[in-house]
């Protein structure tokens, strides 16, 4: 019968959006901060796990991670693949990367934006392509 | 170093992201679709809760580390999409507004075996309007539910597709993905 849940599923329905308790309104949400060497510091807003990160110029004269981070950068990554690589916390990452991004060390990149149509488009081909 | 390997701006990215219960396949999809070995990110994040006073006084707030799902496709030169698993436990849910921002879209998972588990992810992408579609990947001994079946029990609108694969499959995994970005395109 097409009127009949499958098995079990009448009584486990999820509950439907106006059936909320108000906890899961998402206003109470925990914001989540990062910590470093000590600091504590909101992850800069404009990076996210996908920013693609690209070295500038060179890296002389920076410290261990900062150095590791301006090579591994010579060819762009992500900060989700730069916090593998040093094997840091991804939150280390974002933070290492803000540094450098404010001392003009690296360039990012904007994210893509699911109004461009165009975009769009380029990525279904690009995965039908693989 | 020549003008290629330093372009004007490194490559836009785009993301993906999938979710779901535990053990409904998330790694795996990442894996099928990843040129990189999926790369396992830790999080290492506190989540301060600003603005809550009745929460701030407590120790050691929420202070916690998950290891993240995370792959590549590059598309061409100037455009990369990446793939993305959310942590599938509920003690992990504070995260999510970080992790999910920015994300053109998400893939749930679900196993109709226990399909409840898929909910909070519904719940979750619904109320922050971000555009989903479910994904039912067929376990051994998955019961064989007819898709609208699915769709009623999971209370989600006609526009939202449901389809039906194997995470472990390139080609079924690949026309999910294309499946959410068309979506977009509607
Ligand atoms: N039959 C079948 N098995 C699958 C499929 N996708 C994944 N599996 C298997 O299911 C198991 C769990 O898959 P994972 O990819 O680790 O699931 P997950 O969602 O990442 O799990 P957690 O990260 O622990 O929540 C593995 O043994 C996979 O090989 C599928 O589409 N069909
Ligand atoms: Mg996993």
């Amino acid at each position: 019968m097409s009127d009949k849940y499958p098995d079990g599923y009448a009584t486990q329905g999820r509950r439907s959006e106006d059936n909320k308790s108000p906890d899961d309104s998402g206003a109470g949400l925990l914001r989540p901060y990062i910590i470093t060497g000590g600091r504590t510091e909101a992850a800069n807003s404009d990076l996210s796990i996908e920013s693609v990160i690209q070295t500038k110029d060179g890296f002389a004269g920076l410290g261990f991670e900062k150095r590791a981070i301006a090579k591994h950068c010579a060819e762009p990554k992500s900060i989700g693949e730069i916090a593998a690589h040093l094997k840091v916390p991804l939150g280390v990452a974002v933070v290492l990367v803000s540094d450098m991004l404010a001392e003009g060390l690296v360039i990012a990149h904007k994210r893509a934006s699911a109004n461009d149509t165009g975009l769009i488009e380029r990525l279904i081909e690009g995965i039908r392509a693989i | 170093m020549t003008a290629l390997q330093h372009p004007e701006v490194p490559p836009q990215s785009a993301k993906i992201v999938i979710s779901g219960g535990f053990g409904v396949g998330k790694t795996t999809l990442v894996d099928t679709i990843s040129e990189i070995t999926p790369v396992r990110t830790e999080a290492n994040m506190t989540a301060a809760s600003i603005g809550h006073d009745d929460r701030q006084h407590l120790p050691d707030k929420n202070k916690t580390t998950v290891a993240l799902d995370f792959g590549r496709v590059t598309i061409d030169e100037t455009l990369r999409l990446y793939l993305f698993g959310t942590p599938g436990q509920d003690r992990f849910g504070f995260m999510w507004d970080y992790l999910v921002n920015g994300a053109l879209g998400a893939v749930i998972l679900a196993d109709t075996r226990r399909l409840s588990d898929c909910y909070p992810a519904i719940d979750y992408y619904e109320s922050r309007r971000i555009p989903f579609i479910v994904a039912i990947n067929q376990f051994e001994g998955s019961p064989q539910h007819r898709l609208d079946q699915v769709r009623m029990a999971l209370n989600i609108p006609g526009r939202i597709p449901v389809v039906r694969f194997d995470a472990r499959d390139r080609d079924v995994s690949k026309e999910v993905l294309i499946e959410l970005l068309s979506l977009l395109l509607r």
